[in-house]
């Protein structure tokens, strides 16, 4: 077990990267592998916690009259509903939990990282490439078991002529290849950024107060409220894009050819 | 602490970074992070999936259900009072048929009471007047020949006085023919 949070305060005040260190709280090896328990799997836990406690206790009432956080949770699921329904059809709603899970995943890692001193998740490109490989393998494994070999005509429109089809089809594979690299570095880039940009203007704040200069730190202080609120709307539209694509590649799966 | 003091610690501080890879593509981590994403997703997967969700969405589906059953019977009362409505115009116009019926004929039996009371006193004072006529005609006539009578002997007593002589008959006769211009 390491030292608690605050021994890490000097270096977290002054250097952008630290705050998407790993360190171990628990060690712990199996097989071969270093699975210890860190501070991003705390992290993961306590967000995994929210999300459950909020829903749970949404879900747990059941009355016909919602209170506010009955409410909450019934527009969660319908948002997620509609959205998997009008993006990959009906049939796609044999998703709809997975779709779900994805997105409070996210939306909760993203959140959580939001308050000082937590640590963001979804900024470490192994945990964003890890869930897009999730979902291109369930889209992959769900559309060739539905549909075979037909499957692979998602990468042959309908109605394109012959000589076209030599240069789209390359066109077609590479951009589905793309898929999982954009799906998973999207969120790993907005986290990763935006949690840089809002440590970069702290830091200025710091340094510019540090060296005598309080006038001018004002600058980077009020610039740093609005930035702090679109990196909630951030948080929020990257797991609402990691979702919504989620349904898009579904919805090729289930219907290949378009 | 001066600023450029600070920017060189700064600098010592990342140069030394340089050497540690940086944190999202430190391949230390990488099983760790896997293992626990693994044993969080999927653990609120099947909590939601299991659990949460079909109670979220049978509360929904109970809400949809209870609502429509709801507006069911809102449109079964509303056909009901409707029907209701029809009956009740229904049996309010047999009512006010029959109100008029009724009346009129109260008002015909009225009618013809009151023609036949009307031409009963209407023959009973025909028959009087008729009697009353008469007798005022026969008294008339009688007291016609009274003053006849009684102007005779008075013109025969002033004749008479006056020393002239005249017949009864011729006396009578006078006087009828004036009677009689009169």
């Amino acid at each position: 077990m390491n030292l608690p949070l605050p021994v890490f305060l000097p270096s977290i005040a002054t250097d952008p990267i630290h705050q998407f260190k790993i360190f171990p709280l628990i060690d712990w090896s199996a097989g071969g592998y270093n699975l210890a328990f860190t501070n991003s799997s705390f992290w993961m836990l306590v967000s995994t916690v929210l999300v459950l406690g909020f829903l749970g206790m949404a879900a747990s009432r059941g009355s016909l009259i919602p209170n506010r956080i009955q409410s909450l949770g019934e527009m969660s699921y319908t948002f997620i509903s509609d959205m998997v329904r009008s993006t990959a059809g009906e049939e796609g709603l044999k998703f709809f939990p997975f779709v779900f899970t994805l997105f409070f995943f996210i939306l909760g890692a993203n959140i959580v990282g939001m308050f000082p001193y937590a640590f963001t998740t979804t900024s470490h490109i192994a945990v964003t490439g890890a869930l897009a490989v999730v979902v291109i393998l369930i889209v992959v494994g769900y559309g060739i078991y539905k549909n075979g070999l037909g499957f692979f005509g998602l990468f042959a429109p309908h109605g394109v002529p012959l000589p076209v089809m030599f240069f789209l089809v390359p066109i077609e594979i590479i951009s589905f290849l793309a898929r999982p690299i954009t799906l998973g570095m999207r969120l790993f880039a907005n986290m990763l950024a935006g949690h840089i940009m809002l440590k970069l203007l702290a830091i200025f704040v710091v340094m510019l107060a540090g060296a005598g200069l309080t006038a001018v730190a004002w600058v980077p202080y009020v610039l740093l409220i609005p930035i702090t609120a679109l990196e909630f709307l951030v948080a929020f539209l990257q797991a609402y894009v990691f979702a919504l694509l989620t349904c898009v590649y579904l919805k090729d799966a289930i219907h290949p050819h378009h | 602490m001066s600023l450029l003091a600070f920017l060189a610690e700064t600098a010592a501080h990342s140069g030394e970074a340089v050497t540690a890879p940086f944190p999202a593509f430190d391949p230390t981590w990488f099983a760790s992070q896997l293992f626990w994403l693994a044993i969080f997703f999927v653990g609120m997967y099947f909590a939601l999936s299991r659990s949460i969700l079909p109670k979220l969405e049978g509360t929904l589906k109970q809400r949809a259900s209870s609502i429509a059953a709801d507006l069911d019977e809102a449109a079964r009362l509303n056909n009901q009072s409707v029907e209701a409505q029809k009956a009740l115009e229904i049996r309010l116009a047999q009512a006010r048929a029959r109100a008029r019926e009724t009346s009129d004929s109260a008002k015909a039996a009225a009618e013809t009471e009151l023609a036949q009371v009307t031409g009963r006193v209407d023959a009973e004072m025909a028959l009087k007047l008729e009697r009353a006529e008469t007798r005022i005609s026969k008294l008339r006539e009688d007291a016609m020949k009274n003053v006849e009578q009684i102007s005779v002997d008075a013109a025969e007593a002033m004749i008479a006085r006056l020393g002239v002589k005249v017949s009864k008959a011729d006396v009578k006769k006078a006087v009828s023919s004036v009677l009689e211009t009169r």
